[in-house]
């Protein structure tokens, strides 16, 4: 009988593939995954880890209902003095 | 107006409501208080007063008091009473015209210290019973209690859900004054200018000057100026302006005024100045001026009289009268910071259910409510910020929002109306506009410009200008000045066709081009675009049989010889470097020039086109991303042809998806934080989404998904001015603007309950023998999480479970993961480290490993996996 050996588990760093026989997967591709990315929201260190969760910027909701933001930007003025 | 120190300032003003007694008069008197920020010597205070229903040459008082145990005033004033004319009032309006109240100034001519994180109260109230006026009152709770009297103030009641809007301000520090003896009075107004030379006892940086002041019945407009000397007389132009309106100053009795200087002026020490004062009104006299006659008691300069509006001056040395004055201003030289590097602000602005929000000055967004269905947010919507303004495309509604221009109106704009680009005058105001656009050439018109002084258009006053062909122009203000924003049509300026071309009667793509506006999305003519003049979003006049081609004027597809586009334009990309993305249904084409010197177009790709308007993205080298319907796409800095980043990683992306516009939105965004592109796809019904995250440092897909009411539909970088706010945005199905905070280990709904983040990674199948025709026995297992020692420098991760699957080929063990079968052991680690090493003892020829997690307020991070294994 063989001695025993290290096996090192490899990390799909490189995401999922989903293109490739599984026994020939690209090497730290997954076929399997969802809401990991590779660089993790604890200190954004390249090992996967979960995604980072989506939460309110604005208190306000726009329209003050429940229907999409169809469209976002930003304007750059100068204000007038003493407005 | 000096140092602003504590603030209410709502975007919108009511009158109290009735209950809080709706009116100010001596009788029902109303109060604010707040807490001092800081400590400071309160010298003005500013109201938002809405109107006053009688118009009565009565007066306004405010002052500042202490408050009692119950948020109330204590009936003892800390600062003077000074009066204030109702005359500068807006007069009475309906309550639906609320808008037109205006910020008024009290002076202080007794200021008083505050202490920081004391309470205190701004009381209100007029001179008589029926001199009413309302102080402009929002629900709100921000700020302190607004309190209210019946009976002149002896007993308060108080509310902490509403707040009058308010502002407080002490001055900046006196650097040079006269205001000894006993006062005497001197006239001024029309032509007759007075003023006062000082020499400057040190070097500073000149930012108000305050003059004692009473004016006529008609003065004007006041204006004081700084000018330099030459042997005591004034010498050369105005160097700093401030002016105040008639109506901030009083009738019947000499009170200090004082006028914010337009030029921060270094003022140097031992060198002798002249302080001006004048007044517009064509009668002498307009005002009269405080100082003292005769005894020559100031030696830094004497008083000085101007008869013929400031060409020639006198000193009134022989009398040796001085002005009382007060000069304000800050250190300079070594040791003095800067108020600010910011020069411009940021608006963020989201467009939802036929409606337009924007962010008000406090960081909030609010509702424009000009365009309150005004739009249609069922149809197709794009929008693009130009000039101060953002521009909509919305099928028939062309529409503009506009926040960089004031807007004046006139009953009738005469024979010659403005021009773009045509300077006007207000001959009583002496503001100045440059004209931007007009909503008609004739008639009652409405005129938008942007304000290069700090006088504004009044109403009732004559404005003038030449245009371009040197017409004279003249017409009366039907009212005074409204500042932005500003929602309006978007049409050919003056709505005149015949000199400036048409728009297309409806788009749903808008973008911006080397100064150009740029629409296409027409329904009618999916194929064509439309380009207005350069630096002139109002002109569309296109070269014709009759007007030939010069450079930088409008341009449509049927107008130019660069060459015609055979697909139904889906998107507009456009880069600063000389070159536009036309992106289509199925094919990709670059404007590569301008159009009216010698641009052409040429085809990037023949196959690969865009799936819609905003399924597209450009990241810091601006590389051009999109999803074109097979998957993503890449073209190196835009004008590349395009190659496919997905077609071997995911070759069913676009069968999973099946993406069809009419049924899903496709968004594309770049996270210049993450380095990377989220590509959504969000059923437009429902909200229910698929994504990828692709990274760039990787160059690998992560699938994601999101609630269905976090469902992505717009998304933007906002480089907010406020860091808190500089983020990247989605626009999602709920209505809320959200982004990933890393902190947060849920998403959050829009109750703010929390979403737990169901996230999971299997292990790449990996055989347990050298041999593949041998099994092997995995006897040790053990996992490396991230956050190394509980607590400590490294934020630790949460615990997950794991599930190792074994079996006889690599395939069926990515099944078994797949389907959730029964795994071979498993386990849930909840410490951060090393973990102890697990003993599965699991025999195979091939094994996987399923990591987990789908606990509310969780995360997680792994370093390594490995084990021991013993071939058999």
């Amino acid at each position: 009988m063989a001695n025993a050996q290290e096996i090192l588990f490899p990390l799909p760093l490189k995401g999922y593939n989903a293109g490739s026989n599984i026994n020939t997967q690209p090497v730290n591709t997954t076929g399997d995954m969802n809401n990991v990315r590779p660089f993790d929201s604890l200190e954004r260190k390249l090992r996967l880890g979960q995604r980072p969760g989506m939460a309110k910027v604005y208190d306000e909701q726009i329209a003050s209902a429940a229907s999409p933001i169809i469209a976002i930007g930003s304007i750059s003025v100068v204000d007038y003095v003493g407005d | 107006m000096s140092v602003l120190h504590d603030e209410y300032n709502p975007s919108s003003s009511s009158i109290p409501p009735a209950g809080y007694n709706s009116w100010t008069s001596s009788i029902y008197k109303h109060a604010q208080t707040f807490v001092a920020s800081s400590t400071y010597t309160i010298t003005s205070v500013a109201i938002r007063i809405c109107k006053n229903l009688y118009n009565y040459s009565s007066k306004a008082y405010v002052n500042i008091q202490g408050v009692d145990g119950n948020h109330n005033p204590d009936g003892t004033p800390v600062t003077s009473t000074e009066g204030k004319t109702f005359f500068a009032i807006p007069s009475y309006k309906p309550l639906a015209e609320h808008d037109g109240c205006e910020w008024k100034v009290f002076t202080f001519s007794t200021p008083a210290e505050l202490t920081s994180g004391t309470e205190y109260a701004i009381v209100f109230y007029t001179g008589g019973p029926l001199d009413t006026a309302a102080w402009a009152n929002e629900p709100s709770g921000e700020t302190g209690y607004f309190c209210y009297s019946s009976n002149g103030g002896t007993t308060w009641n108080n509310t902490d859900s509403r707040d009058c809007a308010y502002r407080t301000y002490s001055n900046y520090a006196l650097q040079d004054n006269f205001e000894a003896g006993v006062e005497s009075e001197f006239s001024g107004g029309g032509d007759y200018w007075q003023g006062q030379a000082f020499t400057a006892t040190s070097t500073y940086i000149l930012k108000s000057i305050a003059l004692r002041l009473e004016r006529e019945a008609a003065s004007g407009t006041f204006v004081v100026s700084l000018r330099a000397t030459a042997a005591g007389i004034p010498s050369g132009e105005d160097l700093s302006v401030g002016i105040l309106y008639q109506g901030d100053v009083d009738t019947g009795s000499k009170a200090w005024h004082e006028f914010e200087m337009d030029v921060p002026y270094k003022i140097v020490e031992d060198t002798t100045y002249a302080v001006i004062v004048r007044s517009s009104t064509a009668t002498y006299p307009g005002f009269t001026i405080g100082g003292i006659s005769g005894g020559d008691p100031y030696d830094g300069g004497t008083q000085l009289y101007s008869e013929d509006a400031g060409t020639t001056w006198a000193a009134i040395g022989g009398e040796a009268d001085d002005l009382w004055f007060r000069v304000y201003g800050t250190a300079t030289g070594a040791g003095t910071s800067p108020d600010t590097d910011a020069v411009t602000v940021k608006r963020l602005w989201a467009i939802s259910s036929n409606q337009f929000w924007y962010e008000d000055e406090s960081g909030d967004m609010i509702v424009f409510a000009d365009a309150t269905d005004d739009l249609d947010t069922t149809q197709p919507l794009t929008a693009v910020e130009a000039y101060g303004k953002v521009f909509i495309a919305n099928n028939t509604n062309l529409k503009v929002a506009d926040f960089a221009n004031i807007k004046i109106a006139t009953a009738n704009i005469g024979s010659h109306p403005p021009d773009f680009g045509t300077a006007l005058t207000g001959g009583d105001s002496g503001a100045v506009m440059v004209v931007d656009y007009i909503t008609t050439t004739a008639g009652a018109t409405t005129i938008y410009g942007r304000r290069t002084t700090e006088y504004t258009f009044q109403s009732g006053e004559t404005v003038t200008g030449t245009d371009d062909d040197t017409n004279a122009i003249s017409f009366t203000t039907s009212a005074a000045e409204t500042l932005p924003p500003h929602w309006y049509d978007w049409t050919v300026y003056g709505n005149d066709t015949t000199t400036f071309g048409n728009m297309p009667a409806n788009a749903n793509l808008v973008a911006e081009y080397n100064g150009r506006l740029v629409l296409a999305g027409n329904t009618n003519y999916p194929h064509e675009w439309w380009m207005s003049r350069v630096y002139n979003p109002w002109d569309f006049q296109t070269a014709t049989a009759s007007v030939s081609n010069t450079y930088g004027m409008a341009v449509t597809s049927g107008s130019t010889d660069a060459g015609q586009i055979g697909d139904v334009i889906t998107a507009l990309i456009s880069y600063g470097d000389d070159f536009f993305v036309f992106g289509c249904s199925s094919s990709l084409y670059l404007l590569d020039g301008d159009p009216t010197y010698g641009g052409t177009i040429e085809t990037l790709s023949k196959t690969a086109g865009i799936y819609g308007a905003r399924a597209w993205c450009k990241d810091h080298q601006s590389n051009l991303y999109f999803y074109s319907g097979e998957g993503l796409y890449k073209a190196d800095g835009g004008r590349s042809k395009p190659v496919s980043l997905s077609e071997l990683v995911l070759p069913k992306w676009s069968e999973e998806w099946e993406a069809n516009p009419s049924d899903y939105r496709i968004v594309a965004t770049f996270d210049p934080i993450r380095n990377g592109i989220v590509v959504s796809q969000t059923a437009l019904a429902s909200g229910a989404n698929n994504n990828y995250w692709y990274d760039f440092k990787t160059d690998g897909f992560y699938p994601e998904n999101y609630p269905d009411t976090c469902g992505i539909y717009s998304s933007y970088y906002y480089n907010s001015i406020d860091s808190s706010t500089r983020v990247l945005l989605f626009g999602c199905n709920d209505g809320y603007l959200r982004t990933f905070y890393d902190n947060n280990r849920n998403d959050i709904l829009a109750d703010d309950s929390n979403s737990s983040i169901t996230s999971w990674l299997t292990i790449p199948v990996l055989p347990l023998n050298d041999s593949f025709d041998c099994e092997g026995k995995l006897i040790s297992l053990t996992f490396d999480v991230g956050g190394g020692a509980s607590s400590g420098s490294f934020q630790d991760s949460d615990g997950f479970t794991y599930e190792l699957f074994v079996g006889d080929d690599a395939e069926t063990v990515l099944e078994d993961v797949k389907d959730s079968a029964t795994a071979f052991t498993s386990g849930t680690l909840s410490a951060t480290g090393r973990s102890k090493k697990i003993r599965p003892r699991a025999r195979g020829y091939f094994a996987a490993i399923r990591l987990y997690n789908i606990t509310e307020s969780e995360t997680w991070a792994i370093n390594r996996i490995f084990g021991i294994v013993l071939p058999l």
